[in-house]
Order: C-alpha cells, then structure tokens, then sequence
C-alpha cells in the first residue's frame, strides 16, 4: 500500500528534524561555552593587576 | 491624570506630527499612488470579468489598503528616533497612552484620507454598487483594527535595522482576521448572502481587544 | 549596575570573576533525569503507535501519524502559551529570566509547530487527497507559525537589548490573544464553502488503546519540550552571561 510510505515519511521528517535540532542546539551550547571561557580569560586577565582594588563600580 | 489633561497632550503630539507631515506631502502621494495601483494591478492579475468580479474585488480594495497602510505606518515612529525625539517627548511627563492614541489618530488620518481617495475610484473602476453608506463602517472599524495594531508594530520593528522588511511580517500575519472579515462584510455589501457571520461584530472586537492590549503595553516598547 | 546587582563583589574567593550558580554543572543533575524520562517516553510512544495501537478501519496504518502529529500540535500551543506568560511576568517583574524563557519555548514551539505542518500535510495528502486544505485547524496553525516566525526574526534583530526584549514580549502578547480571534475568523469564514469534514481521529468511539497511546504521546511530547527549553533556555543564559562579561571587561 502506498499509504505506509507517506507514513514513513512523516515519522522519518519528525525524528530527523528533532534529531537535526537537539544537534544545532548542541552545537550553539558547544560555541557559546567557548565563548564564555574566552571572555573569562580575558576577564580573569584584566582583573589580575588590579585585584586589590574592591570593585571597579 | 485627569482626563483633560491626557487629552490635550494627545491632541499636541498629534498637531505635531500632522504639522510635520503636511509639510512633506510625497507620503500622502505615494500611499495613494499605491493603492490605486494595487487595484489596478489586481484587475490584470485575476482578469476581473463580470461574473467573478464581486467575489475578487473586495479582496482586491483590502489587499490595497493594507499595503498602502504599511507604507504609511512605517514612519509612526522612525521620524522621532531618526532626529532623537522620541528620548526627548519621554522625557516631558506625558501619558504613554496619550502618545499611543496620538499615533494611532495620525495613522488613522493618514489611512484614512488614501481611502478616501481609493474607494470612489474603486467603484468606478470596478463598476460595484460599493459607494454606498454601507461601506463606512466597514472600512472604518477595518482602518482602526489595521491601525491598532500597526501603529504598535511600528515601534516594535523601529527597534531594528530592517523595519521596513519587519513590519509586514510581524503584522500581516495578526491582521488575518480583520481582512478575512473586511473582505466578507464587503462582498456581502454587494452580494447579500442570508446567514453570514457576523463579520462587523467581529472587527469590533478585534478592535476593541487590541486597542486596550496596545494601548496598556505601548509603555514597554517605546522606553529606553 | 545591572552587573553589580546580579553578581555581588566576592573579593575572598578563588577566582576573581566566580561562575554565576545557574552555570554550576550540578544544576544540569536534574536535565539528565529529565532528558532520559523524555527518551524512555519516547521509545514507549513508538512502540503505543506502531505495535500496541490497533491499525486504523478506515484509513489504515497512516492514521499512526496521530499519535505524534496530535501531541506535537498540543506542544506547540502550549509552548506559544508558556511564551505569552513569559513575556506578561518579563513586563511585570522585569526579571531578565523571564525573557529567556519566553525566547527558549518560541523556539522549540515554532519547530514543533514546522513539524506539525508537516505532518498533518503528508496526512491530510492520504485521508483528503491533498496536500493542503484550508479548515480552520490548518490555517491557524500555518499563521501561528508565521506569527512566531516573526518572533525569532523579531528577537535575531534586536539581539540581547533590553528594548529589544520588551518589544519581544508584547509580540508575545499579541501574538498569542490574536490565536483564538484567527481560530474564529477562520471558521466562520469556512463555513460559507463547501468542505469536506473528515473525522480526524474519530475520537469519541476511539478503542481504549488509541487514547492510551495517544496520551503517551502527550507525556512523551510535553517531556520532549521540556528538556528542549530547558537546553535552550540554558543556552541564552551563557550567551548573555558571556555578552555581560565582555560588555564588563571593554568597561576596565
């Protein structure tokens, strides 16, 4: 029957794309972490000199 | 805040901007020239003969004041950030919602005078039975529905750098329904059908509904 | 000043820029837990539709496509409601929280919405025989989908401004209370043309068994999108926690 193949489709189109996006969201974690360790080598760097200082504000 | 006061305040911001805007009439002209060529473009597209012209046309006269509109909605707001007004008309203590209303009455103005121009045309160009007293409410109600929720997308989209793309398309999928029943209420004004939906009723609640929600949360998108 | 306020000054401690504790990795315990119940749900609704669930009379095994069309679409809405109560309590209590929040669930909903789309398409080609008919569910999911469309398109412009963010959140608003007038603007507009009602899932005669797999589908789904808000959730707060810190190290 040639119902089943749209039903295949239908249920391979949702698993891929959850699958697809639980990967992207991956990979925007992976980078934005990155980031933020970037920033916080920067940050740790800048603060070093100027430690005893209480707070910049 | 006693309500003279909000509206006076409403009634200068609105001079103003009518002021400013009567002074560069090109706005006024093109939305017109819009309109009018949506129609006219709409008659090529769908090949308007006499048996299918009272089901296409009132779609045709919606689609051009709901383009035209956006082209005038864009400028609610872009002129007062463009020169940095907008810090400055927040920094008076005036009614947010007096601002909200001030905008809206321009738009509707605005609108209002393409319209106007567009329907008498409409009916001569499309030989409908359409220029009667019918039509007022319809294209009223209808305006102040587009309008409602334009004026506040217009802040909305100012807060980017592609407003122009922005506004349609955060608009035009919200304004659905008062098309749908502007449309309907319209064909019915030329071709009564028994039985149909209460189509003016529901753009009075559309209006009424998103008038409230933008005039309560018009605040949050202007403030810096 | 925002900074100061969200993270006191600890001149004691190790580090001199110490990890906010919605960073700590311990928080991320209860993920797992809930990631795995999604998963095992999961693996229990596939085998409600295609093993336990008796096959359709009338329309044979595509009706299958019910048990996550259906639940997908509840998730869709509720995500789009989650979205409208975000961005009320963002308004109200200006807690940036919120504003993640409602940005995170737009996000799972609108792809949960694609996927709903698509589905009840490649359904609706084998039960209607085509691809697209516009009845009223349809037509409000279609513009649902371009509302929140807008949304993201709205949020990737602005970025992480406050202003931005507001704006954000009356689309949010807007976007949810226009639903139910679209819904009816639809269905009054349908009922004037001539269309074909086809019961969808037959539901009130629907066996036991159909209506088990079809809440199993529910939890499944709802667990689905919960972990999905809560990654994505997660992951505005470290891009905004790393925006906070390089705006702060520029500053020095």
């Amino acid at each position: 029957m040639n119902d089943n193949g749209f039903l295949i489709a239908a249920y391979l189109i949702v698993w891929l794309g959850l699958l697809g996006y639980l990967g992207w969201v991956t990979l925007r974690m992976r980078g934005v972490q990155a980031d933020l360790q970037a920033v916080r080598e920067l940050v740790e760097q800048r603060d070093q000199p100027n430690a005893s200082t209480p707070h910049h504000e | 805040m006693t309500f003279r006061l909000f509206w006076n305040q409403m009634l200068a911001i609105l001079w103003k901007d009518l002021r400013c805007e009567l002074r560069t009439r090109q706005v006024w002209i093109s939305m017109a020239m819009f309109a009018l060529l949506v129609l006219i473009v709409f008659n090529f597209a769908f090949d308007l003969r006499v048996d299918n012209k009272a089901a296409v046309a009132p779609g045709a006269l919606w689609i051009a004041f709901v383009f035209a509109s956006t082209l005038g909605l864009g400028r609610t707001i872009t002129a007062e950030q463009e020169k940095g007004l907008m810090d400055r008309l927040l920094l008076c203590p005036v009614d947010r919602k007096a601002i909200y209303f001030a905008k809206l009455l321009g738009n509707l103005v605005f609108i209002g005078v393409v319209e106007v121009i567009a329907v008498p045309i409409f009916a001569v160009l499309y030989d409908l039975p359409v220029f009667t007293g019918g039509i007022i409410p319809i294209v009223v109600l209808g305006t102040i529905g587009i309008a409602a929720l334009g004026t506040i997308f217009s802040a909305i989209a100012a807060n980017t750098q592609a407003r122009e793309v922005l506004l349609p398309l955060l608009l035009f999928p919200l304004l659905v329904p008062v098309v749908i029943a502007a449309v309907k209420a319209t064909q019915a004004l030329v071709n009564p059908v028994s039985g149909d939906a209460p189509w003016i009723g529901l753009i009075a609640a559309f209006d009424v509904i998103f008038l409230s929600i933008s005039a309560v949360t018009f605040q949050y998108v202007i403030e810096e | 000043m925002q900074i100061a306020s969200s993270r006191p000054a600890q001149p004691g401690t190790a580090t001199p820029t110490p990890l906010p504790p919605w960073l700590m990795p311990v928080r991320r315990y209860g993920e797992y837990v809930l990631g795995a119940a999604a998963a095992l749900s999961i693996l229990a609704t596939i085998w409600a539709a295609f093993v336990y669930a008796p096959t359709d009379a009338l329309q044979g095994n595509v009706q299958r496509i019910e048990y996550f069309h259906v639940p997908m679409a509840w998730v869709a809405y509720l995500a789009f409601f989650v979205v409208f109560v975000a961005s009320i309590l963002y308004l109200w209590r200006k807690n940036a929280r919120w504003d993640v929040l409602a940005r995170a669930s737009a996000e799972v909903g609108t792809v949960f919405t694609t996927l709903v789309l698509i589905t009840g398409s490649l359904w609706g080609r084998t039960v209607w025989g085509t691809w697209w008919q516009w009845d009223a569910r349809m037509t409000t999911t279609l513009i649902l989908w371009f509302i929140y469309v807008g949304y993201l398109l709205l949020r990737s412009y602005t970025g992480l401004s406050e202003g931005g963010a507001r704006a954000a959140a009356v689309l949010g608003i807007i976007g949810f209370i226009d639903v139910p007038i679209n819904y009816l603007s639809v269905t009054w507009w349908r009922t004037l043309h001539p269309s074909y009602q086809v019961p969808l899932g037959s539901e009130a005669q629907a066996p036991a068994s159909v209506v088990l797999a079809l809440m199993l589908g529910l939890l499944a789904f709802t667990l689905l999108y919960a972990f999905l808000t809560v990654q994505v959730y997660r992951l505005n707060k470290i891009q905004r926690a790393a925006q906070v810190l390089r705006v702060r190290a520029e500053m020095e």
